[in-house]
């Protein structure tokens, strides 16, 4: 793969994006065609921004969204829509933050020791938990927990959600990770490293870096599933994030908050997988 | 020296070793013959203790008086040449980092003398030092079969299996190949042979072992296993072949 073609793709995919923004969510774009069909003014404040043609619109748009002007909440019209946005970002980046590692820290040393006994004892009994885990939905064990643990919905915004989540998470990464390395511990260049008397961290190290860009695949394959676990999650525990907002947002028909976030998750997807296939060309050696 | 006793290999119920034996004495050759599927790689890894915990070994392998399926250290006691020159060394690392670690493995030294040691052991295989930073994949499979007897040779294991090491050699390489192992015998390094070329079972060999189907159906020396045994020459080569006929 070029990576200067997969960095120069990403502007496509932006105008793309904005376009589909613009047209579909734009607030001022559905009051004008509805205007249009009922040949009534609308009451917009700029007539001949009104007037004037789609793309001197679209233009006009791009340089406020340029500038951080995503204009003001329907529904709440003092406030402007980046500082709700950035009001609920914190909750929620703390929210993956702190499930991620919850993720991380238990599937990692777990997987690898189910791969290193591979059939033995712990390996049966995990396989049992996670198959038990993976077939209940995430909002069920949300709900479970707060019934469990008497959750006062106010006191615990992450503990409790991050647990949710990662319960939902963890399983799926507990047998990716444990498949990885029961694959690496069979290779020819494993075996051939013990054999040439090389310390258990060595090989390690031998295995980590063959198996990295299969993990970091894994990793980011996953943003899409989490960004869903997110929105349920965060509506069961009333966790005032991203999720919350976006659902209150539809509900109230809000739409440059509607409008905003899809362009700000649609960017942010966007710069995500190219920082992965960055990070994929930069740790795999050019010739493979 | 190394006594292999009733060695046998269970996966999944099924018997893929069954009842080897055989001893070797110190700067001995044995040489293990037989199809593909026979069981040779397993039994040598088992040897080894490289089997995944899901295959069930049991029998006795003894180096001196020590048991190695218990205790063993790897690259002292025993080692190997791995039979895919290609997939043998990790090819997301360079190959000098790999003989490095490997030097440093066997004896501590400086970093500056471990350097030089690795660019000699290319120096010898006619390499410019710059192969140190190239990956194993973009090295020819020959190449990285003559390092890994060359790192054979510097680790002076007690017992050394030496799994197809000339599968990737053309003639002239062949016959280094097969000097180094020589000179690795002359050092009292026992060798256990797995080999597809007659050739160099007969410069090698001082016991032949021929197994089919997982457990030993001929053993003896190399000239009697030719003469009398239903070896299937039409799978070895035809240098093999001729071998085969003149030694009848």
């Amino acid at each position: 793969m070029n990576i200067k073609l997969r960095i120069l793709s990403v502007i496509p995919l932006l105008l793309i994006l904005s376009l589909v923004c613009f047209t579909f969510i734009n607030p001022s774009e559905q009051l004008l065609s509805v205007a249009r069909a009922s040949h009534v003014a609308a009451d917009f404040n700029d007539v001949e921004q009104v007037e004037s043609g789609f793309f001197i619109r679209y233009g006009a748009w791009v340089r406020d969204c340029f500038n951080l002007d995503f204009g003001y909440s329907k529904i709440n019209p003092d406030v402007t829509v980046v500082s709700i946005i950035g009001n609920s970002f914190p909750a929620t980046g703390s929210l993956i933050i702190i499930s991620f590692l919850i993720v991380i820290g238990v599937s990692v040393p777990v997987g690898i020791t189910c791969a290193k006994y591979k059939n033995g004892w712990f390996d049966r009994i995990i396989k049992r938990i996670t198959f038990v885990l993976t077939i209940m939905p995430v909002y069920w064990i949300g709900l479970i927990i707060i019934w469990y643990f008497h959750v006062s919905l106010v006191e615990n915004y992450f503990i409790f959600p991050a647990l949710a989540i990662a319960l939902a998470y963890v399983p799926r990464w507990i047998k990716n990770i444990r498949n990885l390395f029961v694959d690496a511990f069979g290779q020819d260049y494993v075996l051939y490293a013990r054999a040439r008397g090389l310390s258990n961290s060595k090989v390690m190290d031998h295995i980590i870096k063959n198996t990295a860009p299969l993990f970091v695949n894994d990793i980011f394959r996953g943003i899409p599933q989490l960004a869903l676990c997110m929105v349920i999650i965060e509506n069961i525990f009333a966790v005032p994030g991203l999720g919350t907002l976006c659902t209150k947002a539809l509900l109230n028909m809000d739409f440059p908050i509607i409008q905003t976030f899809v362009l700000w998750i649609g960017v942010l997807c966007i710069f995500a997988n190219l920082a992965f296939d960055i990070i994929k060309y930069a740790i795999t050696p050019q010739h493979v | 020296m190394l006594a292999v006793k009733n060695l046998d290999v269970v996966y999944n119920k099924v018997h893929l070793v069954q009842n080897l034996s055989f001893d070797i004495r110190g700067g001995e050759c044995v040489c293990i013959l037989g199809p593909s599927g026979s069981g040779k790689s397993i039994s040598t890894k088992a040897m080894m203790g490289l089997l995944s915990p899901d295959f069930f070994v049991d029998g006795d392998v003894c180096l001196y008086s020590k048991s190695l399926l218990e205790h063993r250290e790897l690259g002292k006691d025993i080692t190997m040449i791995a039979q895919n020159p290609l997939t043998a060394f990790d090819n997301m690392t360079r190959i000098g980092p790999q003989i490095i670690e490997t030097i440093l493995a066997i004896e501590k030294l400086p970093a500056a003398d471990v350097k030089q040691k690795a660019i000699d052991l290319l120096e010898r295989l006619q390499m410019p030092h710059d192969t140190m930073k190239m990956y194993p994949l973009e090295l020819t499979a020959s190449l990285l079969q003559q390092i890994m007897v060359k790192l054979a040779q510097m680790m002076e294991p007690a017992v050394l299996v030496a799994d197809c090491p000339t599968s990737a050699a053309n003639d002239a390489t062949r016959d280094t190949i097969v000097k180094d192992l020589l000179g690795m015998k002359t050092k009292s390094t026992s060798i256990v042979l797995i080999t597809q070329d007659l050739s160099v079972a007969q410069a090698l060999a001082d016991k032949v072992v021929v197994m089919n189907n997982g457990s030993v159906v001929d053993c003896g020396t190399f000239d009697k296993i030719i003469s009398t045994s239903q070896l299937d020459y039409a799978k070895y080569s035809n240098r093999a072949a001729n071998i085969a006929v003149k030694t009848a």
